[in-house]
């Protein structure tokens, strides 16, 4: 009973554009760090005039961060021990979330730097991933456009990379 | 004297290109540069290392020390099937070259080699491949020409 109350309580966050979102208590903590925040304070004092801020995340990205808890609402929560090599290596990403990183870099990296903050593992697995799709595949000058990175390597360190892929040249 | 600090200050300043500021990817931690590199194979991490001076940095610095102390630094380090995916990589899209697995060398394509077909490849750095090995074109598997027997 009492653990249907907490589930269902309410939450107030507020970004650092000073935009407040109500927000079930249970998808607030799919973030280890605002859970572990509520169980301290006890959730007592937490009112649309009182929310829990957000600093370092803009309205646009912390709607963007709910929206990902919410659907993930249901999702068991894995225990560090799952976090094997094996499941690193892949780069699957179920559908849903493809959709929902469909979204320009700023946003991308946005919402992989509010992920880390707010301490949501499984988003920020999705975002590293997602990052790392754009990067396979590519070679060097076609990854530096799809980031906009500019090759600054000195005339030393050309000559260096040059010499390191000698081995495939074709002479 | 004065020549060495004027070859310095041009090292400093006109050896190296300006990285772009607005660029999202350099501006993350290297925490986070860290976890994208852990979702890429090797020879990957490799090509993300030669795009420019921050990544081979992060790269090398990482992995040279990480639990794994066999990570391949350079292309040269990679096996043999990470080697055939580097140049596969490399070769992809760019219609000048071929990625050859038979000698696991990048192929420039010269027209004269290639009269009318593109299937009338000889790889003269390994000769007599089998009769059943291919090689790739762009994206598109072909068979090799064998040489006629003498």
């Amino acid at each position: 009973m009492a653990e249907a109350k907490a589930a269902s309580q309410k939450i107030w966050l507020v970004s650092n554009d000073n935009a407040t979102m109500e927000v079930d208590r249970c998808v607030v903590e799919r973030s280890m760090l605002l859970k572990n925040m509520l169980e301290d304070l006890g959730g007592a004092d937490i009112s649309p005039e009182n929310p829990i801020p957000i600093p370092n995340v803009n309205e646009a990205v912390l709607r963007k961060v709910v929206e990902w808890c919410e659907h993930h609402r249901n999702d068991p929560v894995t225990a560090p021990d799952d976090e094997s090599d094996a499941r690193k290596k892949t780069t699957d990403i179920e559908e849903w979330d493809q959709k929902f990183m469909q979204v320009d870099q700023e946003m991308l990296f946005e919402i992989i730097l509010a992920s880390n903050f707010l301490d949501i593992k499984p988003l920020l697995d999705v975002g590293c991933k997602t990052v790392a799709n754009m990067i396979k595949g590519k070679s060097p000058e076609e990854i530096r456009k799809t980031f906009n990175i500019t090759n600054d390597f000195s005339a030393e360190e050309e000559e260096q990379i040059r010499r390191e892929n000698e081995w495939a040249e074709d002479r | 004297m004065s020549l060495m600090i004027r070859q310095l200050l041009r090292r400093l300043t006109f050896g190296k290109a300006k990285q772009n500021p607005s660029c999202a990817i350099l501006q993350l931690p290297v925490e986070m540069i860290l976890l994208i590199f852990e979702h890429l194979s090797e020879y990957e991490r490799i090509i993300l290392a030669q795009t420019c001076s921050s990544l081979r940095i992060i790269f090398i610095n990482n992995y040279k020390a990480c639990e794994n102390s066999r990570h391949p630094l350079s292309s040269g380090q990679l096996d043999i099937d990470q080697r055939s995916r580097f140049i596969y990589t490399l070769a992809y899209r760019q219609p000048k070259l071929l990625a050859c697995y038979w000698c696991l060398k990048i192929h420039t394509i010269d027209k004269d080699d290639i009269p009318s077909s593109q299937r009338k490849f000889h790889c003269r750095h390994k000769p007599e491949p089998p009769s059943d090995y291919f090689y790739w074109f762009g994206n598109t598997a072909f068979s090799i020409d064998m040489p006629n027997s003498p």
